[in-house]
This record gives structure tokens, C-alpha cells and sequence, in this order.
């Protein structure tokens, strides 16, 4: 089979399910009208397609309520199987999935880290990585650990660190730490463009400066002081 | 059947919203939420399973499976607006599961349930008076059971989820994890397998 007779029996077959854009199916129309063969290989992908409806269809009396009622029964003797501890887990764990909510963190300990980070890159206008420490749990949203740097960076006895402090935009990126793993956590001073580039996935961004800001999508929920 | 002709991107979303919240509440221990999701999808469910097994009992066996095994599972959903694509994954899987372990039993027995006619079709041979369009239509059903048995695994949940099912391709390349050009390759692949397979029952 040639390239070009595959291509037009692809198209046949995604003719079946309506996904053709105008010129496919003008492709297909006139190869059928101009070919008794691709005409009738049309013909026999819609037999095929009828086929396959009418097969195995459910019966028609299937009894709905009683399927539910053994699912349901089924369901209960495992609800009721589960302590008031193991559902409280579940929970747990379903809400760290979900909402990464705060666990116990030890916040002072954490804002030393970032403020030590944050000086040494200030120092560097590089980026700085520390390590965190594979005991401590770390689901915090991101957007409240960036704050918590925005608060290192704004507070008065960190004022002097900052490299240049007619800097009026700021961005400063976290990536999302894993359990074990490092907080990067690098700036990007952008006041002259008053724009900056999208923080990489997983990051978050504060923007620090009294001009508008110019955003990217991923940047709407940034914050602005 | 197109991904834009099924549903709507407001009735996925919507959709989507009302699985997660149902899935919020169940683990809340909210009995009535997990209803609603089985309520939602168990048409769906055993409409697929059936279309594997080819039996309607056994299709609700591993429906009732899939549910509980998924209730059980719930709290690692990564995403409970995506609840339905998970639970016709875990549904598709058992089923295959459910097919090899039935397959392995019937080698060691001479009822060939697969091989057989199916209880629908038992029913339309009763009932016919003329039996030669009953036996006939039972011939095609059990060669193209034959001919989907035959198709790779891939090819068959795809043709199945997508060409019969009508599940979005979205949907089906969520549920079989792939990508959608995948599913629609697979399709293709499938159909085009089984217009040789078939070829003497598409002839006009």
C-alpha cells in the first residue's frame, strides 16, 4: 500500500468519527468520486463502523438500582471498616494532595535559611540554593514561602543587603522545594522594562515596585506592593 | 464524534467540578458523595467492561470492583476533577485483568464462553422465527469478537473507548495514558485490522 492510499484510508477511518477538517474531507469526497475503489473502501469503513455500534450493546434491562445497591453495600462495609484514625489519615493525606496545606514548620528556622539565601545572593546577583533539612516536611504553598522572602527582603535589617535599592520591581522565584530537597531561590530586577519573564514551572513570583506591572498569564496572581 | 462535537469544554469543566467536589465530601466522609459518583458513572462503567467481557454479570463484578477500589483509593487522586477518566482506567484494567485470569480458566475447560454465543444473542435466536438471520448475525457478532480479541491491547481499549464507547479522545488518551494522535493511530490501526478480518461480512 502505497504512503498516499494509507493517508486517504486514515482519513476514512477518522471519517467515521467526524474529525476532518473542511479540506480532508474535500480530499476524500473527491477521491471517492473519482475512484470506485476508495469509493468502495468508504463504503465498507461505514459497514465496519455500524458493525461495531450494534456491538455488544448493553442490555436493555440491566437493573440499574440493584448494581447500585451492591456497590453501595460494598462500599459501606469498607467505610465501616475504617477506624475514626484511619479516615482522619485519609483525610490528611488527601488534603496534602490537594491543598498543601501548612504542616508544622518551623518558621523561624525557615526564614534564617531564606534570609541567609537571600543575602548570599544578593551578594552574588546570582541564585542561591540551600539545602533543607530531609527531617522537616514541606508541603507549604509556595506563594506564602515567597512572601515569607519578601518579608526577609523588605524588613529594615535586611534593607542593606539589597544590592540596589532604587530597584523597583523585584521578582523573587522559589522553586518548590521537595521533601529533601534544595529551595533555589534567585531575583530578577527588571525595573527598567517594568516586565520580567516568566518564573520557571514551580516557581512563584513577588513583584516588588510602584509602576505597572506587566504581566503574563502565569503572573496574574503575583503580588504587588 | 469529534473531541469539540461530544461535550462542551463548559460540561467538562462543570462536570469536572461537581467530581471534585463529590470527591471532597466523600472523604470528608460525606456517604452520599461516592452515590453520586456511582450514580454518574456506572453506565459508563459497565458499558465498557461489558464491551471487554462480553457478560453482563461478570462486567458488574468488575464495576463493583473498580468503585470499591477506587473508593479505597481515593485519597491519592491527584486530581478528583479527573475522577471519571480515573475510574475508567482502573475499570478498563480490571477487566483486562479479569479477561486473561477467565482465559486461563476456560484452557482447562471445554465451555468456550469467548468462542460461544453470547446470552443477547441466545435471546435473538429464541425469539426469531426464522432462525438463519439469528444465526447469521450471531456469526458476525462472534467473528468480530474474534477479530477485537485478536487486536492488541492498545488498539482494542482504544476502539473500544473511542470508536464504540464514544468517549472523548481526550478522555480515552487520559484513561489509556498515551496521547491523543496515539489514539486516534490506534483506532485507525484497529479499524483497519478488522476491515481485513471482516472483510466478507462488508461486503454489500
Amino acid at each position: 500500500m502505497t504512503d498516499k492510499s494509507e493517508q486517504l484510508e486514515e482519513l476514512l477511518s477518522r471519517r467515521l468519527d467526524g474529525d476532518l477538517t473542511a479540506e480532508e474531507q474535500a480530499r476524500v469526497d473527491r477521491a471517492m468520486a473519482e475512484d470506485p475503489s476508495k469509493k468502495a473502501m468508504a463504503d465498507r469503513y461505514d459497514r465496519l463502523n455500524m458493525l461495531l455500534q450494534a456491538y455488544r450493546r448493553l442490555p436493555e434491562d440491566v437493573d440499574w438500582s440493584r448494581f447500585f445497591r451492591r456497590v453501595t453495600r460494598q462500599i459501606d462495609e469498607n467505610r465501616t471498616a475504617r477506624t475514626p484514625a484511619e479516615v482522619d489519615q485519609a483525610l490528611d493525606h488527601s488534603l496534602e494532595n490537594w491543598a498543601r496545606p501548612m504542616p508544622d514548620v518551623d518558621w523561624d528556622a525557615f526564614k534564617a535559611r531564606v534570609s541567609a539565601a537571600v543575602r548570599q545572593e544578593a551578594a552574588s546577583t546570582g541564585a542561591a540554593s540551600v539545602r533543607w533539612p530531609a527531617s522537616v516536611r514541606w508541603f507549604a504553598p509556595l506563594a506564602a514561602a515567597a512572601a515569607i522572602a519578601l518579608v526577609v527582603w523588605w524588613n529594615p535589617w535586611s534593607q542593606t543587603n539589597i544590592p540596589n535599592s532604587a530597584t523597583t520591581i523585584v521578582v523573587v522565584s522559589l522553586d518548590m522545594p521537595r521533601e529533601a530537597g534544595p529551595i533555589s531561590i534567585s531575583f530578577d530586577e527588571s525595573s527598567g522594562l517594568g516586565k520580567v519573564e516568566d518564573p520557571p514551572l514551580g516557581s512563584s513570583a513577588i513583584a516588588i515596585g510602584p509602576r505597572k506591572y506587566e504581566t503574563a498569564d502565569a503572573f496574574d496572581e503575583a503580588y504587588f506592593y | 464524534m469529534s473531541d469539540a462535537a461530544p461535550q462542551s469544554q463548559f460540561e467538562t469543566d462543570e462536570a469536572g467540578r461537581l467530581d471534585a467536589e463529590a470527591v471532597a465530601r466523600t472523604l470528608k466522609g460525606d456517604a452520599s458523595a461516592y452515590d453520586l459518583l456511582i450514580e454518574r458513572y456506572q453506565r459508563r462503567a459497565v458499558a465498557v467492561s461489558y464491551r471487554l467481557l462480553g457478560n453482563i454479570e461478570d462486567a458488574m463484578d468488575v464495576c463493583q470492583d473498580a468503585y470499591v477500589r477506587a473508593f479505597k483509593s481515593l485519597e491519592s487522586l491527584q486530581q478528583p476533577a479527573r475522577f471519571g477518566a480515573w475510574l475508567m482506567r482502573i475499570v478498563s484494567n480490571l477487566s483486562l485483568n479479569y479477561r486473561r485470569g477467565r482465559k486461563m480458566n476456560l484452557s482447562l475447560s471445554t465451555d468456550d464462553e469467548d468462542g460461544g454465543i453470547h446470552e443477547n444473542q441466545v435471546a435473538a435466536l429464541s425469539q426469531d422465527s426464522g432462525t438463519s438471520d439469528a444465526l447469521q448475525s450471531a456469526e458476525v457478532d462472534r467473528a468480530i469478537t474474534e477479530a477485537i480479541e485478536a487486536l492488541p491491547e492498545q488498539q482494542r481499549l482504544s476502539l473500544v473507548l473511542f470508536a464504540i464507547e464514544q468517549i472523548p479522545q481526550k478522555e480515552v488518551a487520559e484513561i489509556l495514558d498515551c496521547s491523543v494522535e496515539m489514539v486516534k493511530w490506534n483506532v485507525f490501526q484497529a479499524r483497519k485490522t478488522l476491515k481485513q478480518a471482516l472483510a466478507r461480512y462488508l461486503e454489500e
